[in-house]
């Protein structure tokens, strides 16, 4: 029994017997520093745009040294595949995303986008400036769709949010659990319904899952080939099971649909500087000017979780982690941490050579 | 790749050597055009002063920061890509992004990876500081930081908000506010309001003197060449804005050029049509290109790297108006800006076709292009995006640049 199937049917259960009013509409974003709270509270469902890999149509817009995920997303919309949303909003997240708004917008795929302008550091002054950035984003909801949102259901639909994260810290806790051991591969798979699932439903469905898991057996797994994956968006779990299926066991992935979306939102009087001060202070992403704190936070989980090897995945073309590499595999070689730097497609194919050196990789690890 | 020979770089890196180098190049360069050799003395001093030993401080920025910020505390502001423009220019690029290779993927801007081969190899003056803003790309951000630890020196970054609304200009305010008390600290200089009024009536000087330089450039026949606007011009551009040697630099542009449209003088005869130049950069080590466009009579009339995006800058409100002039780069935030301000070249130019240079490694300045190539197809005016690279010849095809640009010209004419 394969566990993210499991899940799988607890979600189709659920789904049948919940019944949820109907949303405003579905709302498209790209990037986890899109507080999908606000999303939810004007009560909207946000939809991770998790393109197909339509890379060749987006090669007519954008030059071939572009990020393959932005490719594909344009890919995506211009052939319509997400003309079921209501809108979308992208972040100035970096110079692909940007461009890739400006594109949308003239291409005319939708009638609300927004861009999110996130700051690139952390202080006072970047989480109250992020808080403005927020108040613009509610007001052009508010405004195109003829809506007002509530505080109260700001602060329900935080409460919910953190209630996801919380359950999904438990899930990576349960990892090994069960018969056969859940693995790391079937949690990433089970979180990502968490993107494109009515939060209720998900933690309604988690819930039970968590609850059925607790009570199997945990089998003890001695394995030293402990792996941490480090990276930009990471499409493919297929790299994941490889590993899993060459002996290694993965235990902890710090991308934007692994390890960055666990921490809570802090809520106190202002919910809205709440999430402006939350998103912004959770585990960095390398488009933020936080390498150091990058590289320490990333040096705890290598120590809390006994790491043996890091594999540092970068999608092909992207600036931000294609800068920080040298100085996050320096510091990690001073540990004397073996690393392997990967440069990947958006596909859900793992390329031969890749296999070979990943192989090859954890050959090297004790 | 073997580093420079320690003699070798003991030269590069002493001041006594470009005090000899000076007059030299000053001899060797009699014929060349006054601003030139103006540019050269610029860059010459400019190492004499940044690898002296009682030097000034020496504050690294990249090309969309004010360099307003570095004179107003008297430090010598080192442009690290436009060193990487010169190095490629005297074809020794390569052998810097050989030793920068194994850090940096060569999917990443070759302006940074020659940048960090020379810094590898210790070539450059040593940075008292580094600022970088988020003008214009992601790269700049994470890579000036990368130096930072490289070098064991303090970062001063400005986060460029995307747009220009009030919530925008406080933030940005704020962060100049603090990195001007910041510097004051790290330097142990004092903020000077007087030298800061200086620096900015310098800045409106060479501002408005850019102003009329680009309005007369609007002359047919061209008077002033944009492979040239394209170096130099550019390099002081980004370079000297709020000293006295931009004045001095950008009088004797204007000399030059109005001497030129006095006598209705082109700065190559035969000018059958009128390019604008996309992009800010252009490839700096040697190729055909410009020759190519001038043998069919095609003269590189404007290049939007020299376009004034700025309002002049206050006296009585020096960092709100810097905060402004960040903040109204026509590449930075929504594509509208850039649209607008390529309408408004094509127009005042009486431009007959564009050549949108599309380097590799670099998304921010190539993303737009299929927006742009529309806009302009929908214009009638004809368009050629042109791949190739600012820095790195091996990403220099000289047979498909040739035909690329040949089949271009036949359609502008």
């Amino acid at each position: 029994m394969k566990w993210n199937d499991f899940f799988k049917d607890v979600l189709e259960k659920v789904k049948e017997k919940r019944l949820i009013p109907d949303p405003k509409g579905l709302i498209g974003w790209s990037c986890s520093y899109i507080p999908l709270e606000i999303i939810e509270a004007l009560n909207f469902i946000p939809i991770r745009v998790i393109a197909q890999t339509n890379g060749e149509i987006g090669d007519a817009y954008l030059d071939p040294n572009f990020c393959p995920y932005i490719k594909a997303i344009m890919g995506d919309m211009i052939t319509n595949k997400y003309d079921y949303i209501s809108g979308y909003i992208l972040t100035n997240s970096c110079d692909g995303m940007k461009r890739l708004f400006d594109l949308l917008r003239f291409h005319q795929k939708s009638s609300f986008a927004f861009l999110l302008d996130v700051p690139h550091k952390v202080d006072n002054s970047s989480i109250l400036f992020f808080k403005e950035k927020l108040k613009e984003m509610i007001s052009a909801f508010e405004e195109k769709f003829s809506i007002r949102m509530d505080e109260n259901d700001l602060i329900e639909s935080i409460q919910n949010a953190n209630q996801t994260r919380r359950f999904i810290r438990v899930l990576f806790s349960l990892q090994g659990r069960g018969y056969p051991p859940l693995r790391h591969s079937e949690i990433m798979e089970i979180i990502k319904y968490a993107f494109d699932t009515e939060r209720l439903i998900f933690n309604e469905s988690i819930k039970i899952f968590i609850e059925y898991l607790q009570k199997q057996s945990q089998i003890p797994i001695h394995n030293d080939k402990r792996i941490l994956i480090t990276g930009s968006l990471f499409v493919t779990i297929d790299i994941i099971r490889l590993i899993e299926e060459l002996g290694a066991e993965v235990a902890f992935t710090d991308l934007c649909m692994g390890g960055r979306v666990l921490e809570d939102v802090n809520l106190d009087r202002d919910p809205l500087l709440s999430i402006s001060r939350s998103y912004l202070e959770k585990f960095p992403c390398a488009r933020m000017l936080a390498t150091e704190l990058r590289c320490q936070r990333l040096m705890q989980e290598i120590e809390r979780n006994r790491i043996k090897g890091v594999i540092y995945y970068t999608l092909k073309f992207c600036d931000p982690y294609l800068f920080e590499a040298p100085y996050i595999i320096e510091q990690l070689r001073k540990k004397d941490i073996p690393v392997l730097l990967l440069e990947g497609e958006y596909s859900s194919r793992v390329p031969e050579a890749m296999r070979t050196r990943i192989q090859a990789f954890l050959e090297t690890i004790d | 790749m073997n580093k420079t020979n320690p003699f070798l770089r003991f030269l590069i890196k002493n001041p006594s050597s470009y005090r000899i180098l000076k007059p030299l190049l000053e001899l060797f360069n009699l014929r060349e055009k006054e601003p030139y050799r103006i540019w050269l003395r610029f860059l010459i001093d400019i190492l004499i002063d940044a690898f002296g030993k009682k030097r000034k401080a020496v504050i690294w920025m990249n090309s969309m920061t004010p360099t307003e910020i570095a004179y107003a505390f008297d430090a010598i502001p080192i442009m690290p890509e436009v060193i990487a423009s010169i190095v490629s220019n005297i074809g020794l690029s390569g052998r810097f992004l050989s030793i920068s290779e194994g850090k940096l993927s060569t999917d990443t801007c070759s302006f940074h990876r020659c940048i960090l081969g020379l810094a590898m190899d210790n070539l450059l003056p040593r940075p008292t500081v580094i600022i970088s803003s988020s003008n214009i790309c992601d790269g700049a951000n994470k890579f000036y930081h990368y130096l930072s630890s490289f070098y064991q020196c303090p970062h001063l970054f400005i986060d460029v908000p995307y747009d220009e609304s009030e919530s925008s200009l406080k933030y940005l305010i704020f962060q100049l506010e603090k990195i001007f008390k910041d510097l004051s600290e790290i330097l142990s200089i004092p903020i000077d309001q007087n030298r800061i009024y200086k620096i900015i009536s310098n800045s409106n000087h060479s501002r408005s003197l850019l102003e009329e330089i680009n309005k007369m450039r609007q002359t047919i026949p061209s008077p002033f060449p944009g492979s040239e606007g394209l170096s130099y011009l550019l390099g002081m551009n980004f370079w000297s804005h709020g000293s006295e040697r931009a004045i001095e630099f950008y009088l004797a542009l204007k000399r030059f050029i109005k001497m030129m449209t006095n006598f209705g003088k082109a700065y190559k005869n035969h000018e059958r049509m009128r390019i604008l130049w996309l992009h800010q950069i252009r490839p700096y080590y040697q190729t055909e290109i410009f020759k190519i466009l001038q043998r069919h009579g095609a003269m590189v009339s404007f290049e939007e790297g020299n376009y004034l995006y700025w309002p002049p800058l206050e006296v009585k409100n020096p960092i709100g108006s810097i905060a402004k002039k960040i903040l109204s780069n026509i590449w930075q935030g929504p594509l509208e800006k850039r649209l607008n301000a390529i309408s408004e070249m094509i127009k005042d130019y009486s431009i007959n076709g564009v050549i949108h240079f599309s380097p590799w490694g670099c998304r921010q300045g190539t993303g737009a292009s299929s927006i742009i190539g529309d806009f302009l197809k929908e214009n009638g005016i004809p368009f050629l995006l042109l791949p190739g690279d600012s820095i790195d010849p091996n990403n220099y095809s000289a047979g498909q640049t040739r035909t690329r640009l040949e089949a271009f010209l036949e359609i502008v004419v």
